[in-house]
C-alpha cells in the first residue's frame, strides 16, 4: 500500500486506534483477572485456614491434637508450598505443621500487620523459591489463656500458571479480533473509496483514449468534482477546436495574398522573379512552421481523444488512390485487429499518415503497401503501421538528412519538405516513434508506432 | 475546355482566370460559394478549381451536393488548410486533386491538364490520333511531324476533339465548351471553324454525323 494515499491513511489511524485500545483492553481486563483469581485463592486459603482451626485441639496437657483434612494433597508434598502450622505464641516447641514442611521452619514475614480480627496475610518465598501466600490467624485456643498462630499456606506458582494461560488466550482472542477488526477497516476503507478509485480510471481510460468524460453514478459528496472535470474536459477540448480554427483562419488569411503575390510576379525580370519567389517561398514556408507549432502546442497536454485506426487508414488509402492515380496503395491489417484505436486526435492520426503517404506516392513507381497491427511490449501497447514503396530508396545519410526540418533530397516534386518534421513533431507529442529503413523491394520502408487506446 | 474558377479573393479569381485563358482555356469565374455552385449546376464543365473556404457557401459543401447531382466534373481543390484532415475531408466529399495555397502557376496548370486528361480516360500527356499528336503541357498539335498553326478557337476545338477521341459532340456541347457564359453563342459558327481546321489538318479526321454532329476518328487503316 502506498503511504501517501486517503486509504493509507485512514488505515493508519484506524489501525493505531484499535491497537492502542487492545492493549489498554487487554490490561484491563488482566489486572481484574488477576484480581479475581487471587482474591479466590485467599479465600481458598482462608477456608482452608478455618479448616484447620476447627480440626485441631489443645489436650489438657497442653500438646495439640487433631489431623486437618484438608482436602489436598499437595499439603503432605515435600516442599510443594502448600503447608500449615500451628504455634503456640511464645513457645516454638509446642507446634504442629504439615507433613510437607518436614520439620522445616514455616517462612514468616513478621513485618505484616495484623487486622482487627488478629489475621493477617502476606506474599513470600519459601526455601525452594516458591512465592506462597500464607494466610495466618492468632487465636485462643482450649480453656487457657495462651494464643496459638494458625498459618495456612498456598503456592501462588498455580495462579501465575493460570493467570498466564488466560493472558495467552486473551491475547489470542484479542489478536484474532484486531485482524478481524483491520481486515474490516481495509474492507470499509475500499469501499468508501470506492467512487474516488473508479473515477481515477476513467480519467486514465479518458487519457488512454477510451473514453471522453467521467461516467456514472458518483457518491453527492464527490459529484461536484466529477462534473467540474468533466468541464474542465469539454472546455479544454474547445479550447484545441478553437486554437485549431484560429490557426486555419490564420493560414487562410495569410496563403491567399501569397498565392496573389506569387501568381503576380511572373511579369517581372526574370532576377527579380526569383528573388522575390525565394522570399515568398521563404515566408511561406516560416508561416507553415510556425502554423504547424501552434496547432502541436494547442494539442500539448490536452486531453487525448481516441481514433479508430482501420477506418482512418481505409479513409486515407482512398484518398491516395485517387491522388496518386499510377501508384496503387494497398492496405492490409489482420480483420483480429480491425478493433485497433490510436491514443490521440483523428486530424493528427491523418497527419502523420498522410505525410509519409504522400512521401512514398511521390518516389514509388507502382506499389505503396500500408500495414497496420496491434503491438504489445515492455512499454505497453501500441498501433504499428508499416508504410512500403517501391521507387528508389535512400541510404543512411539521406535518411538522417530529410528526417531534418525543411529538408529536402528531391527538389522536381513539389512540397514544402516540412513533411516529415512535422511528423517527428506529432510524434515526440504523443510519445510515438518513427523508423526509416530500406524496404525489401527496394524502396523505404517507413515504419509509425503509436500508443494504442483501449 | 472550359473550366470554371471559383475563388473568394478578387485578385486570385482574376489572376487564375488570367492564368488559364493564356494557356488557351474558356473560363467562368465565381466569386462566392452560392455563385460557384449555380454554375457548376447549369453549365457543363471540364474542370472547376474549387478553393474550400468560401462565402456564402463553403467548398466541401459546394462538392458534396455536386456529387449528390451526379455532376462528375474533375475538381481541384484550393485549399489554404494544407494539414492532411482538411485534403482528406475534400477528397472524400468528391474532390480529385488539391493544391495548397501558395502555389506556382504551372503546379495549378499540370494538375488541371492531368485531370482533364484522366477524365477522358487518356493516360499520357501526349495525344494521338492517326497522324495527329498532341501535347497537352505545351498545347502544340503536329500532323505527321508537321507544326500545325492554330488560331485560340481552332486550338479549343481540337483540343476538346482530342479528348472526347470517337465520340460524337454535338454542336451546342462544342459552343458550351468553347465558349465563355457570356458569350452570345451561334452554333453555325463552328461550322465554319470546323471547316477551317479540317483544311489545316490536311487529312480527313472529323467526320460529320448527320443530323448528330462531329466525331474525330482516325481513319481504320491508320488505327
Amino acid at each position: 500500500m502506498k503511504t501517501n494515499t486517503l486509504s493509507f491513511r485512514i488505515f493508519l489511524f484506524t489501525s493505531i486506534w484499535m491497537l492502542v485500545s487492545l492493549i489498554v483492553v487487554a490490561i484491563l481486563v488482566l489486572q481484574d483477572y488477576r484480581r479475581t483469581v487471587e482474591r479466590q485463592f485467599e479465600d481458598l486459603i482462608s477456608a482452608n485456614l478455618y479448616n484447620l482451626m476447627g480440626s485441631i485441639t489443645r489436650e489438657a496437657d497442653g500438646k495439640l491434637q487433631g489431623k486437618p483434612l484438608l482436602g489436598d494433597g499437595r499439603y503432605q508434598q515435600y516442599n510443594s508450598g502448600w503447608y500449615w502450622s500451628v504455634n503456640l505464641l511464645g513457645d516454638k516447641d509446642i507446634n504442629l505443621s504439615s507433613s510437607s514442611l518436614a520439620g522445616s521452619d514455616m517462612p514468616v514475614l513478621e513485618s505484616t500487620k495484623f487486622d482487627s480480627d488478629f489475621q493477617r496475610s502476606y506474599r513470600i518465598d519459601d526455601e525452594v523459591g516458591n512465592t506462597i501466600l500464607a494466610v495466618e490467624a492468632r487465636v485462643y485456643l482450649g480453656e487457657g489463656n495462651d494464643i496459638y498462630t494458625f498459618r495456612a499456606t498456598g503456592n501462588m506458582g498455580v495462579l501465575d500458571a493460570d493467570i498466564s494461560r488466560f493472558s495467552q488466550r486473551l491475547i489470542l482472542f484479542l489478536t484474532i479480533f484486531g485482524i478481524g477488526l483491520i481486515a474490516t477497516s481495509m474492507a470499509i476503507v475500499r469501499f468508501g473509496l470506492k467512487p474516488i478509485r473508479f473515477a481515477t480510471s476513467q480519467l486514465a481510460d479518458i487519457r488512454n483514449g477510451k473514453t471522453d468524460r467521467i461516467k456514472g453514478d458518483f457518491p453527492q459528496e464527490i459529484m461536484p468534482l466529477i462534473e467540474e472535470t468533466n468541464a474542465l474536459i469539454r472546455s479544454n477540448q474547445a479550447i484545441v477546436e478553437r486554437s485549431r480554427i484560429q490557426v486555419g483562419n490564420l493560414a487562410h488569411s495569410l496563403k491567399t495574398p501569397l498565392s496573389v503575390l506569387s501568381l503576380e510576379v511572373k511579369n517581372l525580370p526574370e532576377t527579380v522573379k526569383q528573388k522575390l519567389l525565394s522570399q515568398l517561398a521563404a515566408m511561406n514556408s516560416q508561416i507553415q512552421s510556425y502554423l504547424n507549432r501552434a496547432m502541436i502546442s494547442a494539442r500539448h497536454g490536452a486531453i487525448t481523444s481516441r481514433t479508430d485506426v482501420h477506418s482512418t487508414l481505409k479513409r486515407l488509402v482512398r484518398t491516395f488512390n485517387k491522388l496518386f492515380p499510377g501508384i496503387s496503395f494497398e492496405y492490409e491489417m489482420p480483420p483480429e485487429n480491425f478493433d485497433a484505436v490510436f491514443a490521440g486526435e483523428q486530424q493528427d492520426f491523418e497527419e502523420i499518415i498522410g505525410n509519409i503517404l504522400e512521401n512514398s506516392g511521390k518516389f514509388a513507381l507502382h506499389s505503396v503497401e500500408i500495414k497496420s497491427r496491434k503491438q504489445i511490449d515492455d512499454t505497453g501497447k501500441f498501433v504499428e503501421i508499416e508504410i512500403i514503396d517501391d521507387g528508389p530508396g535512400l541510404n543512411r545519410s539521406e535518411i538522417d538528412y530529410v528526417l531534418k526540418r525543411g529538408n529536402r533530397l528531391d527538389e522536381n516534386n513539389p512540397g514544402t519538405g516540412l513533411g516529415l518534421s512535422i511528423v517527428s513533431d506529432i510524434l515526440k507529442e504523443y510519445g510515438g516513434t518513427l523508423h526509416i529503413d530500406a524496404a525489401y523491394i527496394g524502396g523505404l520502408k517507413v515504419k509509425v508506432q503509436l500508443p494504442a487506446g483501449q | 475546355m472550359r473550366i470554371l474558377v471559383v475563388e473568394d479573393d478578387i485578385e486570385l479569381n482574376r489572376q487564375l482566370v488570367e492564368m488559364l485563358e493564356e494557356t488557351g482555356y474558356v473560363v467562368d469565374k465565381a466569386l462566392d460559394g452560392e455563385e460557384g455552385h449555380f454554375l457548376g449546376t447549369t453549365e457543363p464543365y471540364d474542370a472547376v478549381i474549387l478553393d474550400v473556404g468560401l462565402p456564402k457557401k463553403d467548398g466541401i459543401t459546394i462538392l458534396e451536393e455536386w456529387r449528390e447531382e451526379d455532376l462528375n466534373m474533375p475538381v481541384l481543390m484550393l485549399t489554404a488548410r494544407d494539414r492532411w484532415s482538411d485534403k482528406v475531408a475534400g477528397i472524400d466529399a468528391g474532390a480529385d486533386d488539391y493544391v495548397a495555397k501558395p502555389f506556382h502557376v504551372e503546379e495549378v496548370l499540370a494538375r488541371i491538364r492531368a485531370l482533364i486528361r484522366r477524365s477522358s480516360g487518356l493516360a499520357s500527356s501526349q495525344i494521338t490520333c492517326g497522324p495527329l499528336t498532341f501535347d497537352t503541357r505545351t498545347s502544340k498539335a503536329q500532323i505527321a511531324g508537321r507544326q500545325l498553326k492554330l488560331t485560340s478557337l481552332e486550338l479549343r476545338l481540337l483540343t476538346y476533339l482530342l479528348h472526347h477521341q470517337g465520340k460524337i459532340i454535338s454542336r451546342t456541347e462544342l459552343t458550351e465548351h468553347l465558349y465563355d457564359q457570356d458569350f452570345d453563342r451561334d452554333s453555325n459558327t463552328i461550322e465554319v471553324f470546323i471547316g477551317r481546321l479540317r483544311k489545316k489538318l490536311g487529312v480527313d479526321l472529323i467526320e460529320t454525323v448527320r443530323g448528330m454532329g462531329y466525331r474525330l476518328q482516325a481513319a481504320e487503316n491508320e488505327d
